[in-house]
Protein backbone atom coordinates (compact mmCIF):
# COMPACT_ATOMS: atom_id res chain seq x y z
CA UNK A 1 0.00 0.00 0.00
CA UNK A 2 2.84 2.42 1.07
CA UNK A 3 4.33 1.40 -2.56
CA UNK A 4 1.05 1.54 -4.35
CA UNK A 5 -0.90 5.18 -3.19
CA UNK A 6 1.73 7.42 -4.19
CA UNK A 7 1.39 6.01 -7.57
CA UNK A 8 -2.54 6.00 -7.77
CA UNK A 9 -2.32 9.53 -6.22
CA UNK A 10 0.18 10.64 -8.61
CA UNK A 11 -1.43 9.11 -11.40
CA UNK A 12 -5.12 10.28 -10.46
CA UNK A 13 -4.16 14.13 -9.93
CA UNK A 14 -2.02 14.07 -13.64
CA UNK A 15 -5.27 12.51 -15.78
CA UNK A 16 -7.55 14.98 -13.71
CA UNK A 17 -5.17 17.68 -14.81
CA UNK A 18 -4.70 16.71 -18.17
CA UNK A 19 -8.86 15.89 -18.97
CA UNK A 20 -9.45 19.45 -17.43
CA UNK A 21 -7.39 20.81 -20.40
CA UNK A 22 -9.15 18.45 -22.66
CA UNK A 23 -13.05 18.73 -21.43
CA UNK A 24 -15.25 21.30 -20.84
CA UNK A 25 -17.01 20.26 -17.55
CA UNK A 26 -17.97 22.22 -14.99
CA UNK A 27 -16.98 19.25 -12.27
CA UNK A 28 -13.70 18.09 -13.90
CA UNK A 29 -12.72 22.09 -14.21
CA UNK A 30 -13.55 22.78 -10.58
CA UNK A 31 -11.07 19.38 -9.57
CA UNK A 32 -8.82 20.65 -11.59
CA UNK A 33 -8.70 24.30 -10.40
CA UNK A 34 -8.32 22.93 -7.38
CA UNK A 35 -5.73 20.54 -7.77
CA UNK A 36 -3.46 23.83 -9.49
CA UNK A 37 -4.23 25.65 -6.34
CA UNK A 38 -2.96 22.93 -3.90
CA UNK A 39 0.47 22.74 -6.53
CA UNK A 40 0.51 26.53 -5.06
CA UNK A 41 0.31 25.66 -1.84
CA UNK A 42 3.14 23.11 -1.84
CA UNK A 43 5.15 24.62 -4.34
CA UNK A 44 4.88 28.03 -1.42
CA UNK A 45 5.84 25.42 1.36
CA UNK A 46 8.82 23.96 -0.42
CA UNK A 47 10.08 27.56 -1.26
CA UNK A 48 9.56 28.37 3.00
CA UNK A 49 11.89 25.14 3.29
CA UNK A 50 14.50 26.62 0.55
CA UNK A 51 14.73 29.76 2.43
CA UNK A 52 15.36 27.66 5.34
CA UNK A 53 18.10 25.72 3.89
CA UNK A 54 19.67 28.66 2.14
CA UNK A 55 19.47 30.69 5.62
CA UNK A 56 21.04 27.34 7.80
CA UNK A 57 23.99 26.96 4.70
CA UNK A 58 25.20 30.72 5.18
CA UNK A 59 24.37 30.21 8.79
CA UNK A 60 26.97 27.87 9.04
CA UNK A 61 29.36 29.54 7.26
CA UNK A 62 29.12 32.67 9.37
CA UNK A 63 29.47 30.54 12.37
CA UNK A 64 33.13 28.53 10.48
CA UNK A 65 34.60 32.36 10.54
CA UNK A 66 35.80 31.27 7.10
CA UNK A 67 36.91 33.46 4.20
CA UNK A 68 33.56 34.44 3.20
CA UNK A 69 31.49 34.77 6.59
CA UNK A 70 31.01 38.94 5.51
CA UNK A 71 28.94 37.86 2.41
CA UNK A 72 27.05 35.53 4.40
CA UNK A 73 26.20 37.59 7.02
CA UNK A 74 25.12 40.38 4.67
CA UNK A 75 22.83 37.32 3.00
CA UNK A 76 21.54 36.83 6.54
CA UNK A 77 21.25 40.39 7.50
CA UNK A 78 19.06 41.17 3.78
CA UNK A 79 16.69 37.97 3.52
CA UNK A 80 15.72 38.99 8.10
CA UNK A 81 15.26 42.62 6.99
CA UNK A 82 13.15 42.26 4.08
CA UNK A 83 11.20 39.78 5.43
CA UNK A 84 10.64 41.99 8.35
CA UNK A 85 10.08 44.61 6.29
CA UNK A 86 7.72 42.48 4.30
CA UNK A 87 5.67 41.27 7.37
CA UNK A 88 5.23 44.34 9.17
CA UNK A 89 1.73 45.93 8.03
CA UNK A 90 2.09 48.93 6.24
CA UNK A 91 1.78 50.87 2.89
CA UNK A 92 5.04 48.54 2.14
CA UNK A 93 7.13 51.52 0.69
CA UNK A 94 10.21 50.84 2.22
CA UNK A 95 9.74 47.17 0.62
CA UNK A 96 9.11 48.91 -2.54
CA UNK A 97 12.50 51.08 -2.58
CA UNK A 98 13.96 47.75 -1.38
CA UNK A 99 12.38 46.36 -4.50
CA UNK A 100 13.25 49.60 -7.20
CA UNK A 101 16.45 50.91 -5.37
CA UNK A 102 18.32 47.58 -4.73
CA UNK A 103 17.04 44.58 -6.21
CA UNK A 104 16.10 45.66 -9.95
CA UNK A 105 19.80 47.42 -10.44
CA UNK A 106 21.65 44.75 -9.38
CA UNK A 107 19.06 42.95 -11.53
CA UNK A 108 20.08 45.03 -14.49
CA UNK A 109 23.76 45.12 -13.66
CA UNK A 110 24.36 40.59 -13.80
CA UNK A 111 22.21 41.07 -16.91
CA UNK A 112 24.19 43.58 -18.68
CA UNK A 113 27.22 41.71 -18.00
CA UNK A 114 25.44 38.90 -19.90
CA UNK A 115 26.79 40.30 -23.01
CA UNK A 116 30.55 39.98 -21.86
CA UNK A 117 29.88 36.44 -21.08
CA UNK A 118 28.31 36.21 -24.54
CA UNK A 119 31.44 37.72 -26.11
CA UNK A 120 33.56 35.28 -24.53
CA UNK A 121 31.12 32.54 -25.30
CA UNK A 122 31.51 33.21 -28.79
CA UNK A 123 34.83 33.64 -28.72
CA UNK A 124 35.39 30.02 -27.48
CA UNK A 125 32.65 28.60 -29.75
CA UNK A 126 34.25 29.88 -32.97
CA UNK A 127 37.67 28.58 -32.49
CA UNK A 128 37.90 26.07 -35.49
CA UNK A 129 38.55 23.26 -33.24
CA UNK A 130 36.27 21.19 -35.51
CA UNK A 131 33.80 21.41 -38.18
CA UNK A 132 30.96 22.42 -36.95
CA UNK A 133 32.59 25.36 -35.61
CA UNK A 134 33.81 26.29 -38.51
CA UNK A 135 30.20 26.25 -40.02
CA UNK A 136 28.81 28.07 -37.58
CA UNK A 137 31.85 30.71 -37.95
CA UNK A 138 31.22 30.49 -41.45
CA UNK A 139 27.39 30.92 -41.40
CA UNK A 140 27.19 33.75 -38.82
CA UNK A 141 30.10 35.96 -40.75
CA UNK A 142 27.51 35.60 -43.87
CA UNK A 143 24.40 36.33 -41.85
CA UNK A 144 26.30 39.11 -40.16
CA UNK A 145 27.44 40.35 -43.57
CA UNK A 146 23.74 39.67 -45.34
CA UNK A 147 22.15 41.93 -42.29
CA UNK A 148 24.43 45.04 -42.67
CA UNK A 149 22.12 47.90 -44.07
CA UNK A 150 24.72 48.38 -46.68
CA UNK A 151 24.78 44.30 -48.02
CA UNK A 152 22.58 45.41 -51.17
CA UNK A 153 25.50 47.46 -52.31
CA UNK A 154 27.89 44.40 -52.16
CA UNK A 155 25.86 42.10 -54.02
CA UNK A 156 21.52 42.32 -54.95
CA UNK A 157 22.08 38.36 -54.15
CA UNK A 158 23.24 39.15 -50.71
CA UNK A 159 20.43 40.45 -48.72
CA UNK A 160 17.99 37.80 -50.54
CA UNK A 161 20.53 34.67 -49.53
CA UNK A 162 20.64 36.08 -45.51
CA UNK A 163 16.91 35.88 -45.69
CA UNK A 164 16.42 32.68 -47.44
CA UNK A 165 18.90 30.98 -44.68
CA UNK A 166 16.92 32.72 -41.91
CA UNK A 167 13.58 31.26 -43.41
CA UNK A 168 14.14 28.08 -44.58
CA UNK A 169 17.22 25.97 -43.41
CA UNK A 170 17.58 27.73 -39.70
CA UNK A 171 13.25 27.45 -39.61
CA UNK A 172 13.72 24.12 -40.45
CA UNK A 173 16.18 23.34 -37.97
CA UNK A 174 13.94 25.06 -35.31
CA UNK A 175 11.13 23.25 -36.10
CA UNK A 176 12.54 20.24 -35.54
CA UNK A 177 14.06 21.08 -32.65
CA UNK A 178 10.96 22.57 -31.24
CA UNK A 179 9.17 19.07 -32.46
CA UNK A 180 12.01 16.87 -31.07
CA UNK A 181 11.46 18.86 -27.80
CA UNK A 182 7.18 18.25 -27.93
CA UNK A 183 7.85 14.91 -28.06
CA UNK A 184 9.83 14.52 -25.46
CA UNK A 185 7.52 16.15 -23.43
CA UNK A 186 4.87 13.92 -24.17
CA UNK A 187 6.68 11.08 -23.36
CA UNK A 188 8.53 12.10 -20.18
CA UNK A 189 4.44 13.17 -19.60
CA UNK A 190 3.24 9.87 -20.33
CA UNK A 191 6.11 7.90 -18.26
CA UNK A 192 4.74 10.17 -15.28
CA UNK A 193 1.08 8.83 -15.87
CA UNK A 194 1.48 5.14 -16.66
CA UNK A 195 4.09 5.10 -13.45
CA UNK A 196 6.90 4.02 -15.52
CA UNK A 197 8.91 7.10 -13.45
CA UNK A 198 8.32 7.82 -10.10
CA UNK A 199 10.13 11.01 -9.03
CA UNK A 200 7.66 11.45 -6.27
CA UNK A 201 9.92 8.73 -4.32
CA UNK A 202 12.88 9.69 -5.89
CA UNK A 203 13.56 6.78 -8.42
CA UNK B 1 -22.07 11.59 -23.22
CA UNK B 2 -19.91 12.66 -25.36
CA UNK B 3 -21.86 15.70 -26.00
CA UNK B 4 -22.39 16.52 -22.16
CA UNK B 5 -18.84 16.65 -21.47
CA UNK B 6 -18.31 18.61 -24.47
CA UNK B 7 -16.11 16.30 -26.59
CA UNK B 8 -15.53 17.84 -30.21
CA UNK B 9 -13.82 15.80 -32.58
CA UNK B 10 -10.25 17.41 -32.40
CA UNK B 11 -10.48 16.64 -28.75
CA UNK B 12 -11.40 12.74 -29.16
CA UNK B 13 -8.91 12.81 -31.73
CA UNK B 14 -6.09 13.95 -28.91
CA UNK B 15 -7.35 11.31 -26.71
CA UNK B 16 -7.24 9.13 -29.09
CA UNK B 17 -4.00 10.08 -30.36
CA UNK B 18 -2.60 9.94 -26.52
CA UNK B 19 -4.24 6.52 -25.56
CA UNK B 20 -2.24 4.92 -28.85
CA UNK B 21 0.76 6.90 -27.76
CA UNK B 22 0.62 5.01 -24.48
CA UNK B 23 -0.32 2.35 -25.39
CA UNK B 24 3.21 2.15 -27.54
CA UNK B 25 5.16 3.28 -24.84
CA UNK B 26 3.88 0.89 -22.34
CA UNK B 27 4.46 -1.75 -24.90
CA UNK B 28 8.21 -0.77 -25.66
CA UNK B 29 9.05 -0.34 -21.89
CA UNK B 30 8.14 -3.88 -21.44
CA UNK B 31 9.97 -5.35 -24.16
CA UNK B 32 12.92 -3.42 -23.56
CA UNK B 33 12.47 -3.90 -19.70
CA UNK B 34 12.88 -7.35 -20.46
CA UNK B 35 15.89 -7.21 -23.07
CA UNK B 36 17.41 -3.53 -21.94
CA UNK B 37 20.25 -3.30 -24.84
CA UNK B 38 19.88 -1.15 -28.36
CA UNK B 39 22.50 0.21 -30.46
CA UNK B 40 22.35 3.87 -29.76
CA UNK B 41 23.55 6.79 -31.55
CA UNK B 42 26.15 8.65 -29.35
CA UNK B 43 25.55 11.56 -27.57
CA UNK B 44 28.99 13.29 -26.15
CA UNK B 45 27.53 14.97 -23.15
CA UNK B 46 25.79 11.73 -21.73
CA UNK B 47 29.29 9.78 -22.51
CA UNK B 48 31.25 12.36 -21.19
CA UNK B 49 29.29 12.77 -17.99
CA UNK B 50 29.79 8.78 -16.94
CA UNK B 51 33.60 9.49 -17.73
CA UNK B 52 33.26 12.48 -15.41
CA UNK B 53 30.99 10.27 -13.13
CA UNK B 54 34.19 7.81 -12.65
CA UNK B 55 36.87 10.34 -12.29
CA UNK B 56 34.75 12.39 -9.52
CA UNK B 57 34.64 8.42 -7.60
CA UNK B 58 38.31 8.15 -8.08
CA UNK B 59 38.84 11.82 -6.89
CA UNK B 60 36.15 12.41 -4.27
CA UNK B 61 35.14 16.01 -5.85
CA UNK B 62 31.28 15.72 -6.71
CA UNK B 63 29.90 16.22 -9.76
CA UNK B 64 28.17 20.01 -9.21
CA UNK B 65 24.43 19.48 -10.51
CA UNK B 66 22.64 22.59 -11.25
CA UNK B 67 18.74 21.93 -11.84
CA UNK B 68 18.27 25.63 -12.32
CA UNK B 69 15.74 28.03 -11.08
CA UNK B 70 11.93 27.68 -10.99
CA UNK B 71 10.24 25.91 -13.76
CA UNK B 72 6.69 25.93 -12.34
CA UNK B 73 5.71 29.17 -13.63
CA UNK B 74 6.12 28.76 -17.52
CA UNK B 75 5.57 25.10 -17.00
CA UNK B 76 9.01 23.74 -18.90
CA UNK B 77 8.04 20.67 -16.33
CA UNK B 78 9.63 17.63 -18.41
CA UNK B 79 13.05 19.54 -18.55
CA UNK B 80 12.90 19.61 -15.01
CA UNK B 81 12.00 15.90 -14.55
CA UNK B 82 14.92 15.15 -16.56
CA UNK B 83 16.96 17.34 -14.48
CA UNK B 84 16.32 14.77 -11.81
CA UNK B 85 16.69 12.10 -13.86
CA UNK B 86 20.47 13.11 -14.92
CA UNK B 87 20.85 14.23 -11.09
CA UNK B 88 19.80 10.26 -10.08
CA UNK B 89 22.66 9.24 -12.03
CA UNK B 90 25.24 11.31 -10.45
CA UNK B 91 23.56 10.54 -6.91
CA UNK B 92 23.46 6.81 -7.58
CA UNK B 93 26.99 6.80 -8.76
CA UNK B 94 28.43 9.13 -5.83
CA UNK B 95 26.10 7.26 -3.17
CA UNK B 96 27.84 3.70 -4.50
CA UNK B 97 30.99 5.03 -3.71
CA UNK B 98 29.76 6.43 -0.29
CA UNK B 99 30.54 9.92 -1.50
CA UNK B 100 29.08 13.54 -1.15
CA UNK B 101 26.87 15.01 -4.08
CA UNK B 102 26.63 18.90 -5.06
CA UNK B 103 23.25 19.76 -5.90
CA UNK B 104 21.89 23.31 -6.53
CA UNK B 105 18.46 24.48 -7.24
CA UNK B 106 16.31 27.63 -7.58
CA UNK B 107 12.90 26.28 -6.73
CA UNK B 108 11.55 25.15 -3.87
CA UNK B 109 10.41 21.95 -5.60
CA UNK B 110 13.18 21.32 -7.38
CA UNK B 111 15.09 21.36 -4.14
CA UNK B 112 12.68 19.04 -2.29
CA UNK B 113 13.29 16.85 -5.25
CA UNK B 114 16.40 16.60 -4.86
CA UNK B 115 16.31 16.06 -1.38
CA UNK B 116 13.89 13.17 -2.20
CA UNK B 117 16.76 11.43 -4.94
CA UNK B 118 19.44 11.81 -2.81
CA UNK B 119 18.58 10.18 -0.34
CA UNK B 120 17.04 7.08 -2.07
CA UNK B 121 20.35 6.94 -3.96
CA UNK B 122 21.73 6.68 -0.61
CA UNK B 123 18.92 3.91 0.61
CA UNK B 124 19.74 2.15 -2.27
CA UNK B 125 23.66 2.10 -1.44
CA UNK B 126 22.81 0.78 2.24
CA UNK B 127 23.95 3.80 3.57
CA UNK B 128 22.12 5.50 6.54
CA UNK B 129 20.54 9.09 5.30
CA UNK B 130 19.84 11.93 7.29
CA UNK B 131 16.39 13.66 6.41
CA UNK B 132 17.64 17.19 4.95
CA UNK B 133 21.05 16.90 3.45
CA UNK B 134 23.25 19.87 3.33
CA UNK B 135 24.81 19.04 0.09
CA UNK B 136 21.34 20.11 -1.48
CA UNK B 137 21.44 24.01 -1.78
CA UNK B 138 18.55 26.21 -2.40
CA UNK B 139 20.68 28.88 -4.41
CA UNK B 140 17.25 31.70 -4.51
CA UNK B 141 14.11 31.77 -6.77
CA UNK B 142 15.16 34.08 -8.99
CA UNK B 143 17.20 33.34 -12.11
CA UNK B 144 19.65 35.50 -12.12
CA UNK B 145 19.87 34.81 -7.98
CA UNK B 146 19.52 31.46 -8.83
CA UNK B 147 22.84 31.22 -11.01
CA UNK B 148 24.75 33.90 -8.80
CA UNK B 149 24.21 31.66 -5.46
CA UNK B 150 24.90 28.22 -7.51
CA UNK B 151 28.49 29.54 -8.17
CA UNK B 152 29.46 30.82 -5.35
CA UNK B 153 28.42 27.32 -3.78
CA UNK B 154 30.45 25.55 -6.85
CA UNK B 155 33.33 27.64 -5.57
CA UNK B 156 33.06 26.51 -1.94
CA UNK B 157 34.11 23.52 -2.65
CA UNK B 158 36.11 21.96 -5.70
CA UNK B 159 34.39 19.82 -8.28
CA UNK B 160 35.02 17.62 -11.17
CA UNK B 161 32.69 18.78 -13.20
CA UNK B 162 29.69 21.15 -13.76
CA UNK B 163 26.27 19.54 -14.69
CA UNK B 164 23.29 21.81 -16.25
CA UNK B 165 20.66 20.02 -16.22
CA UNK B 166 16.92 21.34 -16.13
CA UNK B 167 15.33 24.86 -16.98
CA UNK B 168 17.74 27.61 -18.09
CA UNK B 169 16.63 31.13 -19.75
CA UNK B 170 19.93 33.50 -19.99
CA UNK B 171 21.05 32.71 -16.39
CA UNK B 172 22.47 29.09 -18.12
CA UNK B 173 25.00 31.95 -19.79
CA UNK B 174 25.90 33.42 -16.59
CA UNK B 175 26.08 30.07 -14.70
CA UNK B 176 28.41 28.24 -17.52
CA UNK B 177 31.13 31.16 -18.05
CA UNK B 178 31.13 32.07 -14.29
CA UNK B 179 31.72 28.01 -13.59
CA UNK B 180 34.24 28.29 -16.08
CA UNK B 181 36.52 29.98 -13.72
CA UNK B 182 36.41 27.22 -11.45
CA UNK B 183 38.76 25.12 -14.14
CA UNK B 184 36.18 21.87 -14.65
CA UNK B 185 34.48 20.66 -17.35
CA UNK B 186 30.79 22.24 -17.83
CA UNK B 187 28.23 20.00 -20.09
CA UNK B 188 24.28 19.86 -19.57
CA UNK B 189 21.92 21.50 -22.07
CA UNK B 190 17.96 22.69 -22.09
CA UNK B 191 15.15 22.28 -24.19
CA UNK B 192 14.43 26.00 -25.16
CA UNK B 193 16.24 27.02 -28.81
CA UNK B 194 17.40 30.40 -28.16
CA UNK B 195 19.01 29.41 -24.19
CA UNK B 196 20.55 26.31 -25.99
CA UNK B 197 22.21 28.61 -28.56
CA UNK B 198 23.88 30.45 -25.82
CA UNK B 199 24.91 27.00 -23.91
CA UNK B 200 26.23 25.72 -27.02
CA UNK B 201 28.86 28.53 -27.47
CA UNK B 202 29.66 28.05 -23.60
CA UNK B 203 29.67 24.75 -22.73
CA UNK B 204 32.07 22.08 -23.17
CA UNK B 205 29.68 19.62 -24.53
CA UNK B 206 25.95 20.94 -24.52
CA UNK B 207 22.71 18.57 -25.61
CA UNK B 208 19.70 20.53 -26.96
CA UNK B 209 16.15 19.16 -27.68
CA UNK B 210 15.30 15.78 -27.56
CA UNK B 211 18.86 14.85 -26.73
CA UNK B 212 18.23 16.06 -23.53
CA UNK B 213 14.80 13.86 -22.91
CA UNK B 214 17.42 10.65 -23.96
CA UNK B 215 19.44 11.39 -20.55
CA UNK B 216 17.94 8.40 -18.66
CA UNK B 217 18.25 5.51 -21.85
CA UNK B 218 21.29 6.46 -22.07
CA UNK B 219 22.79 6.66 -18.42
CA UNK B 220 21.29 4.17 -16.21
CA UNK B 221 17.90 3.53 -16.79
CA UNK B 222 17.37 0.96 -19.54
CA UNK B 223 13.75 1.10 -19.31
CA UNK B 224 13.81 4.51 -20.86
CA UNK B 225 14.55 2.62 -23.98
CA UNK B 226 11.16 2.44 -24.53
CA UNK B 227 10.03 6.18 -24.42
CA UNK B 228 13.13 6.82 -26.93
CA UNK B 229 12.00 4.39 -29.57
CA UNK B 230 8.15 5.78 -28.91
CA UNK B 231 9.66 8.96 -29.53
CA UNK B 232 11.51 7.68 -32.99
CA UNK B 233 8.17 6.08 -33.97
CA UNK B 234 6.36 9.04 -33.24
CA UNK B 235 8.84 11.55 -35.30
CA UNK B 236 9.01 9.00 -38.08
CA UNK B 237 5.20 9.88 -38.18
CA UNK B 238 5.68 12.72 -38.55
CA UNK B 239 8.40 12.96 -41.38
CA UNK B 240 6.13 10.38 -43.60
CA UNK B 241 2.72 12.72 -42.58
CA UNK B 242 4.67 16.52 -43.26
CA UNK B 243 6.24 14.50 -46.31
CA UNK B 244 2.60 13.39 -47.65
CA UNK B 245 1.09 16.35 -46.96
CA UNK B 246 3.36 18.38 -48.99
CA UNK B 247 3.21 15.78 -51.88
CA UNK B 248 -0.70 15.97 -51.94
CA UNK B 249 -0.49 20.19 -51.36
CA UNK B 250 1.51 19.95 -54.19
CA UNK B 251 -1.24 17.83 -56.80
CA UNK B 252 -3.33 20.02 -55.43
CA UNK B 253 -5.32 17.58 -53.70
CA UNK B 254 -5.18 18.38 -50.39
CA UNK B 255 -5.58 22.07 -48.21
Amino acid sequence: MKRILPIILASGCGLLALLDYLIASPGIDAIGGALSEGVIILAAFALILGVLNLASVHGRRLAAQGERRVLSGLLLVALVGTLALGVVPGPGQALAWIFNYLYMPLQATLTALLAFFLMIAVYRAFRLKNSDAAILLGVSLFLFLAQLPLSGAISPYLPALGEWLLAVPVTAGMRGLLLGVALGTMVTALRVLLAIDQPFRGE
Amino acid sequence: MIQALGLGSDVLAVLAMLLAVAGILAFLTLRYAARPSAPLRRIEAWERLKELANRAAETAQPIHVALGAGPWEGLPIAEALMGWVALGYVARRAAACAQEALVTAGDGVLWAGAQGILNEARRQAGIIVPTALPEVRFSGPDPMAYAVGAVETARDRPCTAHLLAGHFGPEGLWLAQAAAQTGAPRLGGTADALTGALLYASLDEAVFGEDLFAAGAYLDQPHHLGSLFTQDLLRSVIIVLILGGTVLASLGLWG
